[in-house]
């Protein structure tokens, strides 16, 4: 019995992952106070990970901080590269935004992250430049999105008629008017500044934009485009009838959709395929409007893929 | 002929004079007919009812019961009584005498002449013992009161209404005090929503209509309404407590009424932040001017303005507070009474949930797996610390939703509950699922625990909804209920957490700007699962909040585990850096904020509720990982070598105390077939390790030792756990030499004496740890003379009072104990003297 239990111990000594050097590993860890020792762990990239990292934040304590940080952005630790980049980001030196630069082309999608939100504080010409580069070039749209450093705000869609609650009486549509195709006319935004640029507002300049059909626009002269692309259009609506709510009605939206109606944001879609909008505070009557729709494509066929339509309900 | 007939009319005549004369008359009880052993001033009220058409002249009343004879004759005189009039006796109970059934003969009578009138009535008058020490098991609805009893419950929910039938009402507790169950009334809000809507901006009630809790006259109406309730039942022990509003902050939003416009100005100086309109905030990435890099300003407008709202800005954790406060300030002073709330942790991460309700609860649905309850719990104890000594209790869901566990009837090897009941939305929790849950949850310091769906734990009732698939689940918990709270549940009470050496923060400032990140209290956030995985690991995650943070809690923890932590506010960040200066170790995810270089960094997780057994596997596999890199660094409490035995300590003085859960399952034949619960729990075996210096451990709900045997740095013993079942493992530095009861030679029935039980260690020493006895009073014969009773014996030393019957049919009883760590037994004889 005795030895069985011996053999136990044994066998959870193994599996309970005490490993022999264990206790040294804590004592080593305790005794990263001094710069040559933090220097030492953090330059053997075999050393353990977490007595690297500690010997890391160590070392952004002393005054070698900044030339640690800047050697740190080539280490194979990606959060000790962020912690490189988050450090770098106070430090004022060219230096520090030559090397900020240099990690805004990380592998790690994260520091480049970083990278561009520190660099977009630097009023310099090199970091503007860079910046734009990015905008450019970069594959993830949340790093482009911070490069350019204009996110879309939404404050969320107004609430439809049919979805009060308490309204208590039947919902019947009176009117619908069907959105011209023939004055469609799209534009992509490869960048998604077009925000910035004012494509949503009512009297924008489109004369230059491409006319479009409704319908995924890689089947119309936009066959590998993936990006945001821009639809504008005019129509008129009739004198006014009564009414109780307006609503646009988008039946199938290839991506994510926001909705401008004569430059006021009135709504957007996170994906659905569907979207209905109460417009009836923006919608103009007997007279001209203009709407401006974003859309975010996706995967598959991008855009407008179905008619809109302009509804009246009673 | 003619005289003898005349002679019968006369007869007649004058027998009904008599009667004319004599009247009527009737006794009723009002009131109660059930008191508490040793209950002050316990009375029966009878009253003498005049139902004849003239005036009754004064008359006597004598009151006799059978089984007191001479120790309980009542006499008192009757004024005249007018007709169709009543006159009200009260009646003092005597309750210094055995538990039991006493039938009370009552006898009125009047000298109304030559045929005096009397008037008799009889009913039977219930001693029953009290339970002070219980744990309180709570049934979440209302049931037959025998059949909970059997099982164990020792409460329920039983709305009062002092509006109507209040006679009847009381009839009703005195049935739930002759079966030993509390009643909880329900405080609801009723129709006033309507009448009082939280509204929006536009002045509109809300999609889903809530009440606004801030509205000062909702808040009197309601407080008045649970002060009637107490005022018409209040002197009834059986209503033992309230529970007060339930699920209602789902719906809460912020109202624009007026009420909390003023009461933000006023806790803030400035008006509710205009980019409010729900009960959450925009996400982070569309707040504008919202710092980059996500650690937050403490006073962040929105930040401020969401702490408020969820503390007390709508209006209602204070609104609980009040209705408790309602019932407590109309009953008599000193009266046992708690009221609670829940689900309290269904919010964000922030003290203050319940108000000042008595005790705090939150329920959990314990599939795909059970560690759901472990994780729940421990949020409910984060929730706890704002207000210590707040009670905690945790509800198990003994419902499970059909659509989640066993959806659809297009399935092979249908089990028969299915072919019965194809339609059944909600079914019976899987046994072994409820025997694991047992253990996770009460390896917690609660103050007590619940089960709600009465109709599918116990027997079906007219619920359209609840059906009973499986009549093992309640079987399993009278089980438990027997074996382990009524002996262990003073124990387990007592024994307090442990300050936390790993913890999990959960963010306020992330709940709000990155709420889906944040559990609230479903248990199944990213956070949550790997507070999971850390159980498996054999870790003892506790969950802090910033609060926490502030205050200080910091201070000890060892580990701290930073999982979604997409947004901090700056005092937290700064105090989560100094920690790591100061040799704390952090494991952080991809979410964390810039800014913190985890020690260890972790990639969240995704459940696949299809795959309930790889998910487990992998979630097990991410426990040893982060075990792995931990290692050398922090050492946990305690070890096994089956990542399926789960281990949680707490301790008290020199002893530990040791919860082992068998958390090894397999897909079984009850919902198994679908695939989405393994609900089967499978035998496990493992060797637990110790490192400290542990001389004895004890079992406690076998009561006898655990065999030890040295382990790395302290001991190993070996455990084997039956499907889903736990164990309580006391863990003492020194073992447990000798256990004496104490009480005196003689003792005057009915007047109470002191007695007292020792245990010390092996050195004579008192035993510095909270040991759990079992005390029972038996006569000559050594027959049960009271119910046992099961005090803690705390540093080796506990005082205790009784009062012996007046009726004992006895002159020698026995005071008897039995350790319930080691098994032993000790007594004491003492002389019974009639008063």
């Amino acid at each position: 019995m005795k030895i069985y239990h011996y053999l136990l111990s044994a066998a959870t000594l193994i599996l309970s992952g005490v490993y022999a050097h264990g206790g040294d590993l804590a004592e080593q860890r305790q005794r990263l106070r001094e710069l040559p020792a933090m220097q030492s762990a953090l330059d053997r990239p075999e050393e353990n990970p977490v007595l690297r990292r500690t010997a890391f934040r160590q070392i952004l304590k002393t005054r070698e901080a900044e030339p640690a940080a800047i050697r740190a952005l080539g280490d194979r630790d990606e959060e000790i590269r962020k912690a490189a980049v988050y450090l770098l980001r106070s430090r004022p030196s060219s230096a520090a935004e030559e090397a900020l630069i240099r990690a805004g082309g990380d592998e790690n999608a994260e520091v480049r992250y970083l990278a561009v939100l520190s660099l977009r504080e630097r009023p310099s010409s090199e970091s503007r430049n860079f910046l734009k580069t990015v905008a450019a070039r970069e594959s993830d749209p949340r790093i482009r999105k911070a490069a350019l450093g204009t996110p879309i705000l939404s404050t969320g869609n107004r609430r439809l008629l049919r979805d009060d609650p308490f309204w208590d009486y039947d919902i019947v549509k009176v009117g619908a008017l069907p959105i011209p195709e023939s004055t469609l006319k799209f534009q992509t935004d490869p960048i998604a500044d077009g925000q910035s640029k004012g494509y949503q507002e009512a009297g924008f300049n489109d004369s230059a934009w491409k006319p479009i059909k409704f319908g995924a626009w890689q089947g119309q002269g936009y066959p590998e485009y993936r990006g945001t692309g821009w639809y504008r259009v005019r129509f008129d609506m009739a004198a006014k009838t009564e009414h109780n709510a307006v609503e646009l009605f988008l039946p199938e939206v290839g991506g994510s959709a926001w909705v401008w109606l004569n430059g006021v944001f009135v709504g957007e879609s996170k994906g659905e395929r569907t979207v209905r909008l109460d417009v009836t505070a923006e919608i103009n009557w007997n007279g001209a409007n203009e709407l401006a729709v974003r859309v975010d494509g996706n995967d598959g066929p991008g855009g407008l893929l179905k008619p809109l339509t302009i509804e009246i309900f009673k | 002929m003619k005289r003898n007939f005349g002679y019968a009319l006369l007869a007649a005549l004058v027998v009904h004079a008599a009667l004319l004369c004599a009247g009527e008359a009737r006794i009723e009880l009002k009131g109660r007919s059930v008191f508490y052993r040793l209950e002050p001033e316990a009375k029966i009220i009878l009253e003498v009812v005049n139902s004849g058409k003239t005036e009754l002249p004064a008359g006597t009343m004598t009151v006799s019961a059978d089984g007191l004879g001479s120790l309980f004759p009542f006499h008192a005189r009757l004024p005249p009584i007018s007709a169709g009039g009543g006159h009200r006796v009260e009646v003092p109970v005597p309750v210094v005498v055995q538990p039991g059934g006493y039938l009370f003969s009552v006898e009125a009578n009047w000298n109304t002449g030559s045929d005096p009138l009397v008037a008799r009535y009889r009913k039977t008058v219930s001693i029953v013992e009290k339970n002070d020490e219980a744990m309180p098991v709570v049934m979440w609805g209302t049931g037959k009161l025998t059949e909970l009893k059997r099982i164990g419950f020792t409460h329920q929910l039983y709305s009062l209404n002092p509006a109507s039938g209040v006679e009847r009402q009381i009839q009703g507790l005195d049935a739930h005090l002759r079966y030993g169950i509390g009643a909880l009334d329900r405080a609801g809000i009723g129709p006033l929503t309507r009448q009082y809507p939280r509204l929006d901006r536009n002045g509109v009630s809300y999609a889903r209509p809530n009440l606004d809790a801030a509205n000062p006259e909702a808040v009197a109406i309601l407080r008045a309404k649970a002060g009637k309730v107490a005022e018409c039942f209040g002197s009834h022990p059986a209503f033992a407590g309230a529970m007060i509003h339930t699920e209602v902050r789902d719906k809460t939003n912020p109202s624009f009424s007026g009420f909390e416009q003023e009461a933000y100005r006023k806790f803030s100086g400035v008006e509710v932040p205009t980019e409010v309109n729900s009960r959450w905030s925009l996400g982070y990435q569309s707040i504008p001017g919202l710092p980059d890099f996500r650690v937050v300003p403490d006073h962040h407008p929105l930040l401020t303005y969401y702490r408020w709202f969820w503390k007390i800005g709508d209006g209602w954790n204070p609104l609980h507070g009040s209705v408790s406060r309602g019932y407590h300030d109309a009953l008599p002073a000193g009266r046992g009474f708690w009221s609670f709330h829940d689900p309290v942790v269904r919010v964000p991460p922030v003290w203050g949930g319940g108000g000042e309700v008595d005790a705090i609860s939150h329920w959990t649905y314990s599939y795909p797996d059970p560690l759901k309850m472990g994780q729940v719990t421990d949020e409910l104890l984060a929730m706890g610390d704002g207000r210590p000594g707040q009670m905690l209790m945790k509800m198990t869901q003994a419902i499970w939703y059909r659509s989640q566990v066993a959806p659809g009837n297009d399935i092979a090897d249908k089990p028969q509950w299915a072919v019965d009941k194809p339609d059944a939305p909600f079914i019976s929790i899987a046994p072994d699922n409820l025997r694991e849950a047992f253990w996770l949850k009460i390896a917690r310091r609660l103050d007590g625990i619940m089960y709600h769906g009465y109709p599918s734990l116990v027997e079906e009732t007219s619920h359209k909804s609840y059906f009973l698939t499986n009549t093992e689940s309640r079987e399993v918990l009278a089980e438990l209920v027997r074996d382990v709270i009524v002996p262990l549940g003073a124990l387990l009470k007592t024994i307090p957490e442990p300050p936390p050496r790993m913890a999990i923060l959960e963010s306020f400032a992330t709940s709000i700007f990155a709420p889906k990140q944040h559990s609230f209290g479903w248990g199944g956030s990213w956070s949550a699962l790997l507070h999971q995985a850390l159980q498996w690991a054999h870790y003892q995650p506790a969950i802090l909040y910033e609060e926490h943070i502030r205050r200080g809690d910091l201070d000890n923890v060892e580990v701290l585990i930073l999982a979604g932590c997409e947004v901090l506010p700056q005092s937290t960040f700064d105090t989560i850096r100094k920690f790591q200066e100061r040799g704390g170790i952090v494991v952080g995810d991809e979410f964390l904020v810039p800014g913190i270089l985890p020690d260890i960094s972790v990639r969240s997780f995704s459940y696949d509720y299809s795959r309930p057994d790889r998910s487990k596997e992998q979630l097990q596999k991410l426990g040893m990982e982060i075990r792995r890199q931990l290692e050398p660094f922090f050492t946990s409490s305690a070890s096994a070598d089956t990542q399926d035995m789960i281990l949680r300590m707490r301790s008290y003085g020199t002893a530990d105390y040791l919860f082992a859960i068998n958390d090894r399952r397999t897909f079984g034949d009850y919902v198994g077939q679908w695939g989405k619960v393994m609900e089967k729990g499978l035998p496990c075996r493992g060797a637990v390790s110790v490192p400290k210096p542990v001389q004895a451990a004890y079992d406690l709900v076998k009561h006898c030792p655990v065999p030890l045997s040295p382990g790395p740095n302290g001991v190993m013993f070996e455990l084997e756990l039956a499907p889903g079942d736990g164990k309580l493992i006391m863990l003492a530095a020194k073992p447990i030499g000798s256990l004496l009861i104490d009480a005196p030679g003689t003792v005057t029935a009915g007047k109470e004496f002191h007695y007292s039980i020792r245990i010390t260690d092996t050195d004579g020493q008192p035993f510095a740890a909270l040991v759990p006895v079992e005390l029972t009073l038996t006569d000559r014969q050594g027959r049960k003379l009271l119910a046992e009773r099961f005090p803690v014996v705390k540093d080796g030393i506990f005082e205790g009072r009784m009062t012996l019957s007046v009726n004992l049919k006895t002159d020698k009883v026995r005071l008897n104990v039995r350790c319930l760590a080691s098994g032993r037994t000790a007594s004491c004889d003492i002389a019974a003297v009639s008063p």
